[in-house]
């Protein structure tokens, strides 16, 4: 009971030192998440979201990118403040210090697109100077940055083992939301009670997601996010039978680089050669990725 | 007489599963741990639900900040860790004294159409200008025919946050419900087949 004892100990102490922490203390961001953000590569390129949807996952995710921006000087902007953000780092500004928030990301990416000459003149959804289209970028990835580190987390054994479930719910309302009760059906989901869940390791998950991750966002904009399911709940509406392991497992992106590289329009296989560099290599007309940067 | 009594061990096999369940309490750390960040999330969910104060548009910020950020980070034999990874919400819980940094002051929303658009500088308000009222110096548009100006946004150098005392669930309920669920598994270990 004692050891018991010492365990709760350990779980209340960081909530009690985020209540007792003086502010200039560093705070700290999600470690996966941080992980990801810095793995990725800024990709310009005039590629629709359509071409882009067509490009093997295991470049998309290492890819910072948005459809149709060619500005390198942008896309690192975008990725310098999206690492911040995620870390938790501060930056330099007029007057100090200050993190960054949606509102800086959005203002300080339009300054650098108008200087660059950027945007289509539209002032809508398809200019890159519009709040609304940045507004969509940071949102899209810091929510996929956040969830991929929550699911990586989720795919620890003992994790996995208290957790073996989760629950696409909506956490954000939309004045016109999809139908994701017939998406998840048309993709060969179950309900349990009309709720939409599933093992965190079942391909359902990739099969919901336009992006193909197994995490969310599942779609732009949806609103739509996932909970964890405990083993008692699971097993007592049936997800899962009583005592039954669920082996975890993250999805190795980097092996199916190699299988899926095929199809891929030469100028779009271009482009992405041009883009990554030394990263990749093309061999036998497939995809991969260079030993020194694997993993 | 000698009276004979047999006393059978018939607690042995509990007793063994409770000792090598706290031998090893990574599973219950991260049975905690789990449960601490669904709780945190399920409050933050609960707060984005609530009425703005001024009845404007509600923005995303609890989901956003809150929700979003909050997962657990380490599991181990000695303890969890679960994360709140948003400077926001940690100012919130804190208070304190905003300060203009990106500029020389702050512009704080007066309208409902402000709160909306965000700050001046993402540009979601065309024709702001600025001028004084006898309150404050503002950004304000001119609206209609006859030009009447609509005061959208104070400036102001400086603003105080109060302490938010709900921007995490109190550490009584923490308390209760890690307690609760530590029982429960305790239970679920002596009773395991």
């Amino acid at each position: 009971m004692h050891k018991i004892a010492q365990g709760l100990h350990k779980v209340v102490a960081a909530l009690r030192n985020a209540r007792e922490r003086k502010n200039d203390e560093p705070l700290k961001g999600l470690p996966e998440a941080i992980e990801r953000i810095k793995a990725k590569t800024p990709i310009s390129g005039a590629l629709k979201t359509s071409e882009w949807a067509r490009v093997p996952l295991a470049l998309r995710e290492r890819a910072m990118f948005s459809a149709r921006v060619e500005s390198a000087r942008l896309l690192s902007a975008m990725q310098d403040k999206l690492e911040r953000r995620i870390t938790l780092t501060r930056e330099a500004v007029a007057h100090g210090e200050a993190y960054v928030d949606r509102s800086s990301f959005i203002a300080d990416m339009r300054k650098i697109a108008e200087a660059e000459g950027l945007g289509d003149k539209t002032g809508t959804i398809t200019d890159i100077r519009n709040a609304a289209r940045l507004g969509l970028i940071f949102d899209f990835q810091t929510q996929q940055a956040a969830e991929y580190a929550r699911y990586a987390m989720g795919q620890d054994a003992d994790m996995l083992d208290a957790f073996p479930a989760q629950e696409l719910v909506r956490i954000e309302e939309r004045e016109l939301p999809r139908d994701w009760l017939r998406r998840w059906a048309e993709a060969g989901g179950k309900l349990f009670g009309g709720r939409m869940i599933a093992l965190k390791t079942d391909p359902i998950w990739q099969r919901i997601s336009r992006f193909g991750t197994p995490y969310p966002p599942f779609d732009f904009g949806s609103g739509m996010g996932v909970e964890d399911v405990s083993r008692e709940e699971a097993e007592a509406l049936g997800v899962i039978q009583a005592g039954q392991k669920v082996a975890p497992s993250l999805p190795d992106f980097n092996a199916q680089l190699e299988a899926s590289a095929t199809g891929i329009p030469p100028e779009i296989m271009g482009k992405l050669m041009r883009a990554f560099g030394n990263q990749i290599e093309a061999v036998a007309g497939k995809l991969r990725w260079r030993a020194q940067n694997a993993g | 007489m000698l009276v004979s009594i047999n006393i059978k061990d018939q607690l042995s096999p509990q007793l063994d599963r409770v000792k090598n369940a706290l031998i090893r309490l990574r599973p219950l750390h991260a049975k905690l741990g789990g449960e601490l960040a669904k709780m945190l999330r399920k409050h933050f969910s609960a707060r984005q639900r609530e009425p703005n104060k001024r009845g404007w548009p509600k923005r995303k910020f609890w989901t956003r900040e809150g929700r979003q950020n909050t997962s657990v980070t380490a599991v181990s034999d000695t303890g969890a860790e679960v994360t709140i990874a948003s400077a926001a919400i940690a100012f919130k819980t804190h208070g304190g004294v905003i300060k203009a940094k990106r500029g020389r002051m702050l512009a704080i929303p007066l309208t409902a159409r402000a709160y909306a658009a965000g700050s001046p500088r993402e540009g979601g308000i065309k024709g702001l200008f600025f001028t004084k009222t006898k309150k404050s110096a503002v950004l304000a548009i001119a609206l209609g025919k006859n030009k009447k100006i609509e005061p959208q946004y104070a400036l102001k150098a400086s603003v105080r946050q109060n302490t938010d005392p709900n921007a995490v669930p109190a550490e009584n309920k923490i308390d209760e419900h890690v307690r609760r669920t530590a029982d429960e598994w305790l239970a679920e270990q002596i009773s395991a087949e």
